[in-house]
């Protein structure tokens, strides 16, 4: 009796993925058959009652250029704060760094997109650049925002490797930074999964995009250019549209690009973790 | 030896004070530029008037407990059973499908929540734009986040516990119940965890229950609601700058309420090693 | 852990015997309303009202989905939405509550004060893309070009009256709100965007259209080449099909083309459809 009573709880989880993923796809599909390869034109005119037009292109474009570029940054910089955190760092610094790196990561993106708007935003305007709200401004918020995540993860990713494999690279000899190595390799499936988790809350998250990045539909060229990622659009139109209408369905489709994005990096992640942990093992 | 490491370690340690700058300067700014805000009068217990230049957040605060509270009410209970069945109930493969669809759940952007919940709770179940539609479709986020959460403690309670207490002649309900008790810290953190995220979501909430302005309370969970984060998104992109103030206060007010919830957590973190 | 969940029981019992009324719509409109609801709400206070200025389409679509009671727009209804309402068995009418002239707002440092619909189209479209191209005499700079989002009756009436139906260049800046669109020219020397004359401030310059200011008088007289009504719109098909003599909806609409209502069009920076008695 109480089995089969959590096990409904359980159950109703599983079904509300598999529910999401349907209802959205099913949503999409109206746009799908009609505006079929015009989806990945470069041109989002929805309301234009005579030619309108439906394509993600540029949208889906910037979203990963923007995604790519913030993520290499993260990875970057959280790698090198873990690894001082783990090597260098007195347990004091390391307290206060983690501790400092925890609040910012509870932090709603809403205050970031404030901070960007009001705060960076007249900054850029002095600079020079020619509009506040642009693809850089976006770029840093987002680092802020998944710095945290990055260097958490990873850290404790390097800390869990067994101290034995440690002591016994030292104890054959190995220099120091080839003991570094070492750490790295057994700590390369958390650090992957990290690195990943990344990329995928940069390329799903929203409010700061909407708020930060600026609301033109052109491909980015310069650090200054606004730009328009497809979850921008997503949130800046779903509250406004028709039920029904071929602009929902086709706001659905972006959402089950954002969706199957998602959902792929998860696959994608499982499956190269895996793989990193047999190859680490041996 | 010698001169490379020395570069790396100063580099390292370089980079690790600059963010570390950077981090403590984004949340001192957000926090002081709406801290002297908090001492207006009334800035608690006011509503907003006059495009929200002035007056207070007092519908936005409570809009934003009773949202929270409603997700309590649903994700919790849901979501702990869930969780139960993880990690005590369900054969060893059938937990590992469950939990990696959960981690799944998890990763999903909250906007494409918000627009499930928008076709789903507000049309398809009719609820409209309100306060039930917006619980349900964070309640549907945050179940997945509080099991992925709270299933490692339950999982950490040592096996021992359980087949002594089976041993006994205890059933299996109350066997779990003990699991429960033994691993109620780290549930508790899960829990705290869990609200403090529903109450900083603002994509889902933004699409299926929240308005921009309303004059009274939601006093039926059919009413639409005035929350701290999306009065927050909709007076930095509506207004001007004479409303500003009103925004820079509320977000200061939740940094501030993430700190003491991640302050809180980490206390019961230390004290659970101890 | 139990205070919780009796204290959201206590709220969650109270049903409040009074009613709502719901209103979406226009950006422009919301200011109006805001102040509308502000005093409507003084007469009538048992009553919850809900105010929505997403854009006037966003209102339409409400007024279809029945999620609302009254819609603001700043727009009439386009053929498609007229086509749907007929088949969906429903009586939209308007109220005319106010007129509005679209003001084209620039940085009171740029040195332009006049401009031509044609120009305006060709930067909104993105021929002209500096504005030395505009006039030689000014610097070369990127225009910064911003414009108000799908949803907006705004956007809807520069489409038809200056664009003429062509597509927005994909340069331009999608803004949400009016205010946005002042907040953005106001600390940006280079920036072009339009918005409803209620929004314009000290803080940005509206240049003269064709060699017509955007005032009053001249919305009046019907020289300013972007002028519109603006609008209210019900459901008749809720009322019986003929015009709701009584209830909240009822005496919503009186008041608000009472002088008394009409006076405060004229405070949002509007141009009253009836006069103020004044």
């Amino acid at each position: 009796m109480f089995v089969l009573f959590t096990s409904v709880a359980a159950v109703l989880v599983a079904a509300a993925l598999f529910a999401i993923v349907f209802f959205i796809f099913s949503e999409s599909l109206r746009a799908i058959r009609e505006v079929g390869w015009g989806l990945f034109s470069p041109n989002w005119y929805p309301v234009w009652e005579l030619e309108p037009e439906f394509g993600v292109r540029t949208m889906l474009l910037n979203s990963l250029i923007l995604t790519v570029w913030t993520s290499v940054w993260v990875w970057i910089v959280g790698l090198a704060v873990a690894l001082y955190l783990h090597k260098y760092a007195r347990d004091r610094e390391k307290q206060v760094v983690l501790r400092i790196l925890e609040y910012v990561s509870g932090v709603p993106s809403v205050v970031f997109g404030l901070f960007g708007v009001l705060i960076l935003g007249d900054l850029f305007l002095r600079a020079g650049a020619w509009t506040a709200q642009n693809f850089l401004n976006a770029s840093i918020v987002l680092t802020i925002l998944t710095l945290p995540f990055m260097t958490s993860l990873t850290f404790q990713s390097i800390e869990k490797v067994p101290s034995h494999i440690v002591d016994g690279a030292v104890a054959l000899g190995a220099k120091d930074i080839h003991v570094l190595l070492v750490e790295l390799k057994y700590a390369a499936p958390g650090i992957v999964n990290a690195m990943l988790g990344v990329f995928n809350r940069i390329f799903g998250e929203t409010m700061i995009v909407l708020m930060v990045a600026g609301g033109a539909n052109v491909l980015v060229r310069s650090f200054f250019d606004p730009i328009r990622p497809l979850t921008a659009t997503l949130g800046s139109e779903i509250g406004e549209v028709a039920v029904g209408s071929l602009h929902y369905s086709a706001l659905f489709f972006i959402a089950l690009l954002v969706l199957s994005g998602c959902l792929i990096l998860n696959v994608l992640t499982n499956v190269i973790c895996r793989r990193l942990e047999r190859w680490v093992k041996g | 030896m010698g001169q490379g490491v020395i570069a790396l370690r100063w580099t390292l340690r370089i980079i690790t004070y600059a963010v570390f700058a950077i981090m403590v300067l984004t949340l001192a700014i957000i926090v002081v530029s709406g801290l002297p805000h908090f001492f207006r009068p009334g800035f608690f217990t006011e509503w907003p008037r006059r495009a929200m230049s002035e007056g207070g957040i007092f519908p936005m605060l409570i809009g934003s407990l009773m949202l929270m509270a409603l997700v309590f009410e649903v994700s919790i209970p849901v979501g702990l059973i869930g969780t139960i069945f993880l990690s005590e109930i369900a054969p060893r493969k059938l937990s590992m499908v469950l939990q990696s669809l959960a981690a799944t759940m998890n990763s999903v952007p909250s906007i494409v929540y918000g627009v499930f919940g928008l076709s789903f709770f507000c049309v398809r179940l009719s609820m409209g734009t309100s306060l039930i539609s917006a619980s349900l479709t964070l309640s549907t986020m945050s179940i997945p986040f509080f099991m992925n959460s709270a299933v490692e403690f339950l999982r950490a309670v040592p096996k021992e516990l359980r087949e002594g207490v089976i041993a006994l002649g205890a059933s299996k309900l109350q066997a779990t119940l003990m699991v429960l008790r033994a691993s109620r810290n780290g549930v508790l953190t899960s829990l705290i965890l869990t609200l403090g995220r529903a109450f900083s979501e603002t994509a889902p909430i933004l699409v299926t229950g929240a308005v921009f302005y309303t004059t009274k309370l939601p006093v039926r969970l059919t009413d639409p609601v005035m929350t701290l984060p999306t009065s927050i998104y909709a007076i930095v992109m509506n207004l001007g700058e004479e409303s500003q103030w009103m925004a820079k206060g509320m977000a200061s007010l939740m940094v501030l309420i993430t700190i003491g919830v991640y302050f809180l957590v980490q206390l019961m973190r230390r004290n659970q090693r101890e | 852990m139990k205070k919780v969940f009796l204290l959201v029981l206590v709220f969650t019992a109270l049903v409040v015997y009074g009613q709502t009324l719901v209103i979406k719509g226009s950006n422009t409109v919301y200011p109006i309303a805001q102040l509308w609801v502000e005093e409507f709400q003084k007469m009538y206070p048992n009553l919850t009202v809900t105010l929505e200025g997403a854009g006037s389409t966003t209102g339409i679509k409400a007024l279809f989905n029945e999620t609302t009671d009254i819609a603001n727009s700043s727009r009439f209804l386009k053929p498609s939405e007229i086509e749907e309402m007929h088949k969906a068995g429903r009586y939209f009418v308007p109220i005319l509550v106010a007129y509005d002239a679209l003001s084209v707002i620039v940085h009171p440092s740029l040195p332009i004060d006049d401009i031509s619909i044609e120009t305006l189209k060709k930067i909104y479209t993105g021929e002209i893309t500096e504005w030395n191209q505009v006039d030689p005499k000014l610097p070369k700079r990127t225009i910064v070009v911003y414009s108000r989002n799908t949803a907006s009756g705004t956007f809807e009436t520069w489409v038809e009256k200056v664009l003429h139906g062509a597509k927005l260049s994909p340069r331009v800046q999608m803004l949400e709100s009016s205010q946005a669109e002042i907040e953005s020219v106001a600390k940006n020397p280079y920036a072009i965007a339009y918005t409803g004359m209620g929004y314009v401030t000290d803080k940005v310059k509206a240049l003269k259209v064709n060699g017509v200011e955007p005032s009053v008088q001249n919305v009046i007289k019907g020289t300013y080449p972007i002028s519109r009504p603006l609008f209210v719109f019900i459901d008749l098909s809720r009322f019986n099909n003929s015009w709701p003599m009584e209830g909240i909806v009822s005496d919503y609409l009186r008041f608000i083309v009472s002088p008394k209502g009409q006076s405060i069009v004229r405070q949002a920076g509007f141009v009253p459809a009836y006069g103020t008695g004044e």
